[in-house]
Parts: structure tokens; sequence; C-alpha cells
């Protein structure tokens, strides 16, 4: 009796396991702005530290809007290549 | 008659080897083919391998509860007459439960993992493959050498009952928290290896690395301090922390995950560092690995270690070594690709006080590992086991904890790439100053201990730049109208990862002060006393009233009777026990525990004599709840830092 019961549980198990093997489902395909997107919140939450940092004394007028602009720069080509081609 | 419990344990077991073998397969064929089907069985074979270990986990546990000793390893770790909750305790009390608990949580995040990588399906692949690798490592040892279903025919009337080491509610507790810290570091680890075989090593990767690491992190930190707690409450020796090889297993791979949750700010921040962070994610698992392997094979004596069993041993040192090769030789091969894009540009930066924080932590990490090792290492070579023992640790442990402490407040306070010496005059005057006048008054009110002094001085010194932090941070928001409550708490809430780090540097530096002051300035002593005779232990007086003996079931219990008194105030009746387990034919102290945030007084019945005398043992610790209390804050902290934040808008 509980072994019919195992080779009825193995049985399912096995037909569920092996079922998409027999569709031909698609690879589902990597998002390529993915890492962009990562890049994009990594580069204004840069921006937002640096604001903190420059706002509690962290650092100099100069070296705060030197780094500021290298960051804006940065997050700017970044979202530029994630508006697409096209986005100036 | 057959055994139904135990029947589907063991078909369980079985069940989840197979899948998890077809799991590894489907997905590598589905990755090699470009065969999206085959992917998916591979995925199916994480949720179906999750269900059967769960089967598995309830079917043992069921054979607990219901005392079926026919089961041999529910025959060993438990009794008739054992309390439920210490019945459900002995599901991890032993080496067969204990790694059934450790494949139950893989499979939980397994399910969430697989899951959660959806929106990455080129790295959710690999990711998936590395973890079923995991799995059916487990399940091997699980259907076959650790079978906890194993039958024991005839059952035997009764067990053998659960370690009386292991009868306290703490031990309810730490194990499957000591198990979701190590298990999760699975995840970060099988990231990694997918982040190296797709050459996804952007920031994607940094960000997934970060989260998942965190959340395993929390849990290594809370089953430390669970531990520690056992430790204290339950050995009876005063301490919480012995430098134990068990200990210190769970001990380094906190270390290389702490070290790797500061240096991936680097790369985050630089693009430094890449190869470096990938090195502490594979470290860190391997160490999780190895502290398997010493808790199981028997090379290290221990109180926490399981019994002997070196064929264990062996196949976990096999899986660490074939792991650590294949993990670190795909890092070799993607080196090129994980060139930093950036340079150190000063010595005064926050990456420098980064890298100084990561070189600490991997040093103590040697020094750990090193220390752990040596007795096996003397036997290799010379023939004989040698323990080099707390002086060792603490010797080196202390000064290395200093320097990470004096990070902990200089790192933060420094800008990326360089900082002027203005700046550092400015951020740093404050908490310097309040560190040497802190120093000075505790050394004028008699403080002599150098080593607890500069502890002391260092944790005044971070507490200094966590306020100035936390004060200057308000006043931006105060300048922009908000009033002064609202701005603090919009503070924290919008920089929760700036903010909840503070408060995970100030639960570290309470911990660091408690364990400073309880080792260095502990008193204790001990008397053999008649009713109604006192003696003194620092500032407290201490009366014997006498003996009571009891009995619970299977247990002979003495206890003593303690009155305690501060000078001239009486401060409470206190009963220190001592229990005799008579199937184990061993006793356990039940030590009496007075806890105030100053100190603790710690009161031990040692030994009694037949006429009705006692010998108590009291030690004071100072600021031992310190500890406790910061191992709370740093847990707390390190939740709201990662709590999903606003996200933030494109300029």
């Amino acid at each position: 009796m509980i072994e019919a019961l195992f080779f009825t549980v193995a049985v399912l198990i096995a037909a569920y396991l092996l079922a998409p093997a027999f569709q031909s489902l698609e690879l589902p395909a990597a998002d390529p702005s993915d890492a962009l997107k990562s890049a994009g919140d990594a580069a204004l939450r840069a921006l937002h530290d640096l604001d903190l940092d420059w706002q509690t004394g962290k650092l100099s007028e100069s070296d705060y809007r030197a780094a500021r602009a290298t960051l804006e720069a940065e997050a700017s080509e970044i979202f530029r290549q994630l508006a697409g081609p096209g986005a100036g | 008659m057959v055994n139904l419990v135990g029947e589907v344990g063991r078909f369980a077991l079985l069940a989840g080897l197979v899948v998890a073998l077809y799991g590894i397969a489907a997905t590598t064929l589905g990755l090699s083919r470009r065969h999206g089907g085959y992917l998916a069985g591979g995925r199916r074979a994480v949720t179906v391998w999750a269900l059967l270990m769960a089967l598995a986990s309830a079917a043992l546990m069921t054979a607990f509860v219901s005392r079926d000793f026919s089961v041999r390893f529910v025959a060993m770790a438990s009794e008739s007459t054992q309390p439920l909750l210490q019945t459900i305790m002995a599901f991890w009390g032993g080496h067969d439960g204990a790694l059934l608990l450790w494949a139950l949580v893989l499979a939980g995040y397994m399910v969430v993992a697989v899951w959660s990588l959806r929106s990455h399906p080129d790295l959710q692949g690999p990711a998936t493959a590395t973890l079923l690798v995991v799995a059916a490592f487990f399940s091997v040892l699980l259907a076959g050498a650790s079978n906890p279903f194993v039958p024991l025919v005839p059952p035997p009337p009764d067990g053998q009952g659960l370690n009386p080491l292991l009868r306290n509610p703490w031990m309810s507790v730490h194990p499957p928290m000591l198990y979701l810290g190590y298990v999760g570091m699975t995840v970060p680890f099988a990231l990694a290896v997918a982040a190296m075989i797709t050459g996804r090593l952007d920031e994607t990767w940094v960000a997934l690395s970060r989260r998942w690491i965190v959340v395993p992190w929390i849990f290594l930190t809370l089953g430390l301090l669970l531990g520690a707690k056992w430790s204290y409450e339950v050995l009876g020796w005063g301490g919480y922390w012995a430098w134990d090889p068990v200990e210190n297993a769970a001990f380094m791979p906190w270390l290389t995950a702490t070290a790797f949750l500061h240096s991936i700010q680097i790369q985050e921040r630089r693009g430094m560092l890449a190869a470096w962070n990938i090195a502490l994610i594979l470290l860190t698992f391997g160490l999780t690995i190895f502290g398997t392997f010493l808790v199981r094979s028997g090379v290290l004596s221990s109180v926490h270690a399981f019994a002997e069993a070196p064929l264990i041993g062996y196949l976990f040192l096999g899986f660490l070594s074939a792991l650590m090769l294949a993990s670190f030789g795909l890092l070799a091969w993607r080196w090129g690709a994980l060139k930093s894009r950036g340079a150190v540009e000063s010595v005064i930066s926050r990456e420098t006080a980064f890298l100084a924080n990561n070189l600490l932590f991997v040093a103590a990490t040697i020094v750990v590992l090193l220390g752990t090792m040596f007795p096996v290492l003397t036997e290799a070579f010379r023939g004989v086991k040698i323990n080099v023992g707390p002086p060792y640790f603490n010797t080196v442990m202390v000064p290395i904890s200093i320097g990470i402490l004096l990070l902990m407040g200089i790192g933060p306070l420094l800008p990326w790439r360089l900082a002027t010496r203005e700046q550092l005059a400015r951020n740093f005057t404050l908490p310097s100053a309040a560190a040497v006048l802190g120093a000075l008054v505790l050394g004028l009110l008699g403080v002599r201990h150098a080593g607890a002094l500069l502890v002391f001085a260092a944790a005044l010194f971070v507490s200094g730049t966590i306020v100035l932090e936390t004060v200057r941070g308000t006043r931006v928001r105060i300048r922009r109208g908000e009033r002064a409550p609202l701005a603090l708490a919009r503070l924290f809430l919008r920089n929760r990862r700036r903010y909840g780090g503070y408060v995970v540097h100030f639960g570290v530096l309470l911990m660091l002060v408690g364990i400073a002051a309880s080792s260095a300035f502990d008193t204790q002593s001990g008397a053999t006393l008649r009713p109604g005779e006192r003696f003194v232990v620092g500032r407290y007086t201490i009366e014997y009233g006498g003996l009571r003996h009891s009995e619970l079931p299977g247990i002979d219990v003495t206890e003593a009777s303690v009155r305690v008194w501060a000078g001239a105030r009486f401060l409470g009746s206190y009963a220190p026990q001592r229990y005799f387990y008579r199937a184990q034919e061993q006793p356990m102290h039940h030590v009496a525990i007075r806890s105030s945030l100053r100190e603790d007084l710690y009161i031990i019945l040692s030994e009694w004599t037949p006429d009705g005398g006692g010998t108590i043992r009291v030690l004071v610790h100072p600021l031992v709840s310190w500890l406790w209390a910061g191992g709370i804050v740093t847990v707390l902290g390190a939740l709201f830092a990662i709590l999903p934040e606003r996200r933030l808008r494109a300029p």
C-alpha cells in the first residue's frame, strides 16, 4: 500500500519536473537595461550621499563642486543610454 | 509493522537527492543548449526539493512529538519525560537532525532566491545550478550516512534523552538563527558564481549581493549572540566566549561577511575591489562549510561539537575543496574583467579607511583560523595536540578590535577620494577631545587597565563621531524649516543605509565596551558555608541559607538559598541550582543571575556537604548587559539599513 503511494508520488513529481523539457519555452531574455538601471540607482545614491557629505561639512566647496560635476556627468550618461539611442 | 513516519522520511530524502541531481542536469543542459524548458525544469526542481525537505522535516518532527523510538535518531535525542519544547529542540540536538534543519533552511532560501531572480534571468540559471549543487551535497548526506530515519529494531521502551547541555530555552532559537546565518551565505555565493560565469559583475550584482548577504549576516549575529548567552547561562563558568573551536567556526564567516559589507561600498562608489569582494564572498561561504566540518568531523574537541563522525568530516572537506577550487578557478578566469576602474587618490580618504578595516577583519579571520587549527597543525607536524587557548586570542584580538573600533569612527567622517587638513580638524576635533577627556576622567576614577581604557576611549571617539554626524545632519534639515524631531526622523528614514550603519556601529561599540569591562574588571570569590554564614565579594554580602532537594522527571534538583546585600541594602533572595540528569549521569548548573546595567551578579552552587553546607561561588561581571543590549541594537540597526529606500529621482 505504502509502496504504491510512494510510486504514485514519484510519478507525479517526475511528470511535473519533466513536463517543461518537452515544451518549446523561450529562453527568458535578460533585460539589456538591467545593469544600466542598477548603475543609475547607484549613481543617484552617490549624488545623494555626496550632497549629505557636503551639507554635514565633510567636503570643501571646491571638492564638492568637482565631485558633483563628475558624478552628474556619469549619471547623465547612464540616463541618456537608458532613454535610448535617440535621446539627446 | 511498517513505520509510516520513517518510510515517508526516507522516501522524501531519497527523492530529494534524485530531484536535486535532475535539477543540476536540467539547468546545466538548459544553459548550454539555451533551452528555456530545461531551465524551467531546474526551477521546478528547486520547488520540489524544498517541498521534499519540508516533508522530511515534518516526518521527523512527527516522530519526535509522537515519541516514536523505532526511529534511531529520535531514540538517541529524546525521551518520554522530556517537555514538548525540549522534544521539538531535539530535532536539531543531534547531527542527523541538524543536517536536516540545514537542508530545510537551504530549501527556504533557494525558493526565495530563485523566485526573486526572475527579473535577472541571465543570473537565475547559473545561480539555480549552484544552489542545487549544494542541495545535492546535503541530500547525499541525508539520504546516506546522516539519514535521521534509520530504524531501530527492536525499538527501546524509552529514548536516551536530549543532551542536558542543550535543554535550555536559548537552544530553541540559537541553532535555527545560526543556521539561517550559515546557510544564507549560500545565496551570495551562488550569485557570485553566476556573476563570474555570465560576466555580469556590474552594479546589479553589487546590489543583489549586498542585499543577500545582510540578511544572513543579521541571523549570524543573532546566532553568535544567542550562543554566547547560552554559554553564559548554561555552562556555569561565568563567561560567554571561550574561543572554543565551534564558536570560532561561526565567528570566522561573520568576520569575512562584515569585511564584505564594507568593501562592497568601495566597489559601489569607486568601481574598485571587485575581485576582492568576490573572494570575500567565496571565502565566507567556504568558512561556513569549514565550520560545519569542524563541528562534525571530530578533528577538534569542543563542548558544542557533535559526536565524532570522520566519514562526514571527510565528505565535508572533499565538498569544500571541490567548491573552493572551482569557484576560485572561476575567479582566476574572470580576473581580467575584474580590474578596478578607480584608484586610491589619497591615503586620507574613506576608501583607505575601508581598506584598512578590511585588512583588520581579514587579519582577525586569519588569527582565529590559525588559533583554531593550531592543535591540528601541531599534531600533524609534531605528533602532539597543542591548544593555544584564550591568552593567544586575547593578546592578538584586542589590538585588532581597537583598530576596528577606531576605524568605525574615522571612516564615516572622511569623504571619498581625499580629505584636506581643514576637514580633518573640523571633523575630528570634537570626537578626539571626547575620547581624551573621557580617558582622563576614567583614569582619575581609578581605571588602570590599559586595554580596557583604550577600548573605552575608542568607544567615546566613535560615539562622538556618531553624535556629530546625527547633529549635523539634523541641523541641515532644521535649516530647511523642519522641526527638530521630524528632522531627526527624516534624516534617518531618508538615509537608511548610512544611519542604519551608524546604529550598527553604536551597537558594536556597546558590545565591545561590555566585553572589555567584563573581561578586565570581573571579580570573583567563593566559600563553603554553613546555613546563616556570610561572605563578601566586591560590594556584595552573600548569605547562605541552606539547601533544598527535590525531583523533576529524570532529574535530581539541589537548590541553595542565597540572600544578597549591597552594603546595607537588601537586594533579594536567589536560588542557584544544580541538576543531576539520572539517565545521562550528568550534572548541570542552573546559575542565578542578578542583572543590571551596571553589572551582573553571577551565583553558582558548586558543591555541598551531606550536613547541609554549601560551596557558593560568586562572580561580579561589570557591564555584561551592555553586550546583550549592544547585540540587539546592532541587529535593529542592520534591519533598519536594509529596509527598502525611497527611490531617488533622476536629476
